[in-house]
């Protein structure tokens, strides 16, 4: 089963102007046949909390996906047990590295692995893990903070243990996971219904077709000027996507495929997904207007309609010598 | 060409998190004359620095109880872009401090609870306390409220300032009420220099993220140095 991650974090208004450096750290491996993401958000006032973040993100991935099929047999106390004694060995060694105290290196940890068609979550502190299943954005696992919104429970906390959350299962009908920082927890989890943005179902879909450089590029810009305006924390997001076959956007069925593009599913809609399929196929490499237009045998105007379709739906790519081509990954029929 | 994969609609519209302060003032009628035409002062300083803060603006939410001759709530918690105009005070009557406390902590508990029922989160609340004399009112009502602020205080649910005003402030009653810090006594009537710093401090925890220890700037607030 193929899995594609796409993770981005941005330096927060706050830490901007105070000139601390993005605490928010992302990291995913494919190793072993397994998926694993992870993301962590480093203490406030933790000097090297960054570094923190940095670590347990790269270790846990790898120790996931060596160990997958050990742990998902384990004991769920005992995994906690042995995930936060990984967690202080690699903390440890960095404390003599950086000559600091463990405390320094303070951090949340959200992460999940996925390997032959099951899946393990887990969380430490704030911020949010979701799934989509059947194309509705759900919560894995809510925000644990304390009462206060400064406070929270980290992978150094004598705590950590008695709030892990730890979710093992099968995937059957989830096709996408979605972790993120409490700072980009402002933007898509409604505090008030406990609930995750149906938007990211879109993002997840975004990222289990597009070309990941596109993606990731794109992500990186959405947060620059949307979700960090909405809070002065950085944040942070990891989308781990299942893509839909070996042909991505053209593996969709028809009716996914219309409300990829923003399409009724109609009769006549779904018509007119031959025009889109056999535009996506010529735009798989950059052309011209003209070039397009000419190997399509295509008016102008219906030209325009495809290549504003495909630009709403964020599957294309505009060079400023006024080339075109598709963002989704290559595909040949 | 279509910038960004999301429109700002598209993303949730949450409340920005609450610093809940209040202030809790003695307008007993030994406050008459220049202390409590400072006070006025400094409370509107207070809000108009509040005001001209855009974090501090949307996330300072803040409530106002008197004590002269009786407690009275002189404004409830809101963020000042609904609520923009000090309240304007009288010195008159007793100093029943313990009932005022108790006032304000109950609205506090009010408060939180709506918070909670809206999903809006919050920080650690702030009481300020400012007397210049001593109580007078009912001692079941003094020993109960300080009962209740050392308990909220002790399991890290409540900051509180304790200040004293002149010579005559009974430092010793504003101690009981501040098992963690020494009460501050007020140089002169230099209100305004309080609530200036206040306003700052409350600005700075706003934009505090979890695991921040907000560093106050202790200058001239000696004894308070981080919350």
């Amino acid at each position: 089963m193929n899995w594609v991650t796409i993770q981005c974090a941005v330096q927060g208004r706050g830490h901007l102007s105070s000139g601390t450096p993005c605490q928010d750290k992302t990291f995913s491996i494919v190793k072993e046949a397994c998926s694993a993401c992870a993301l962590a958000d480093g203490a406030g006032s933790a000097s090297l909390s960054h570094y923190g973040a940095e670590a347990v993100t790269q270790a846990i991935c790898n120790y996931m996906a060596e160990n997958f099929d050990l742990i998902i047999n384990e004991e769920g106390a005992a995994v906690k047990r042995s995930i936060l004694a990984f967690i202080a060995d690699r903390l440890e060694t960095l404390c003599n590295e950086k000559e600091c105290a463990i405390k320094d290196l303070a951090s949340t940890l959200l992460f999940v692995a996925e390997k032959g068609g099951k899946f393990i979550i887990c969380h430490i502190g704030d911020g949010v893990i979701g799934y989509v299943k059947e194309g509705k954005v759900l919560v894995a696992s809510h925000p644990e903070n304390g009462e206060f919104a400064n406070t929270t429970v980290f992978t150094t906390s004598s705590n950590a243990i008695a709030s892990m959350r730890l979710i093992k299962g099968n995937l059957n009908q989830i096709s996408g996971f979605i972790l993120m920082s409490d700072g980009t927890e402002t933007s898509f989890y409604n505090k008030r219904n406990k609930a995750l943005s149906p938007s990211l179902a879109h993002l997840t879909r975004l990222a289990s077709v597009c070309n990941p450089d596109y993606m990731s590029q794109k992500l990186n810009r959405t947060f620059e000027d949307l979700v960090k305006q909405q809070t002065s924390d950085d944040c942070s997001i990891v989308l781990m996507s299942r893509s839909p076959g070996s042909r991505g956007y053209m593996d969709f069925s028809e009716k996914d495929k219309c409300e990829f593009l923003g399409l009724a599913n109609t009769r006549a809609s779904r018509k007119r997904l031959r025009s889109f399929d056999s535009a996506l196929m010529a735009l798989q490499s950059w052309g011209t207007y003209r070039a397009i237009k000419h190997r399509l045998h295509l008016r102008g105007k219906k030209l325009d309609r495809i290549l504003k379709r495909l630009d709403n739906a964020n599957i294309l790519e505009t060079r400023e010598d006024g080339r075109y081509k598709s963002a989704l990954r290559a595909f040949f029929v | 060409m279509n910038r960004n994969l999301l429109c700002i609609e598209d993303l949730e519209n949450n409340p920005s998190s609450r610093v809940p302060v209040c202030l809790v003032l003695d307008t007993s009628g030994s406050m008459e004359g220049d202390p409590i035409n400072e006070l006025n002062e400094g409370v509107r300083l207070f809000y108009d620095a509040v005001r001209s803060d855009e974090t501090a603006l949307y996330a300072a939410e803040i409530s106002v109880v008197t004590f002269g001759g009786f407690a009275s709530r002189q404004a409830d918690f809101s963020t000042l872009e609904h609520q923009p105009e000090a309240p304007q005070f009288y010195a008159n009557g007793g100093t029943p401090m313990g009932e005022a406390m108790n006032m304000a902590l109950d609205m506090l508990e009010k408060r939180k609870n709506e918070y909670k029922v809206s999903g809006v989160d919050y920080y650690q609340p702030w009481i300020v306390l400012m007397t210049d004399g001593m109580p007078n009112g009912s001692q079941a009502e003094l020993s109960r409220s300080i009962q209740r602020t050392c308990d909220m205080i002790n399991e890290r649910k409540l900051t509180i300032f304790p200040i004293g005003i002149g010579e005559d402030a009974d430092m010793d009653v504003l101690a009981r009420f501040s098992p963690k810090r020494s009460p501050l006594k007020l140089q002169g009537l230099n209100f305004k220099e309080f609530f200036a710093w206040l306003s700052k401090s409350v600005s700075k925890v706003s934009q505090s993220t979890p695991g921040d220890k907000v560093q106050l700037d202790a200058d001239g607030i000696k004894g308070w140095a981080e919350l």
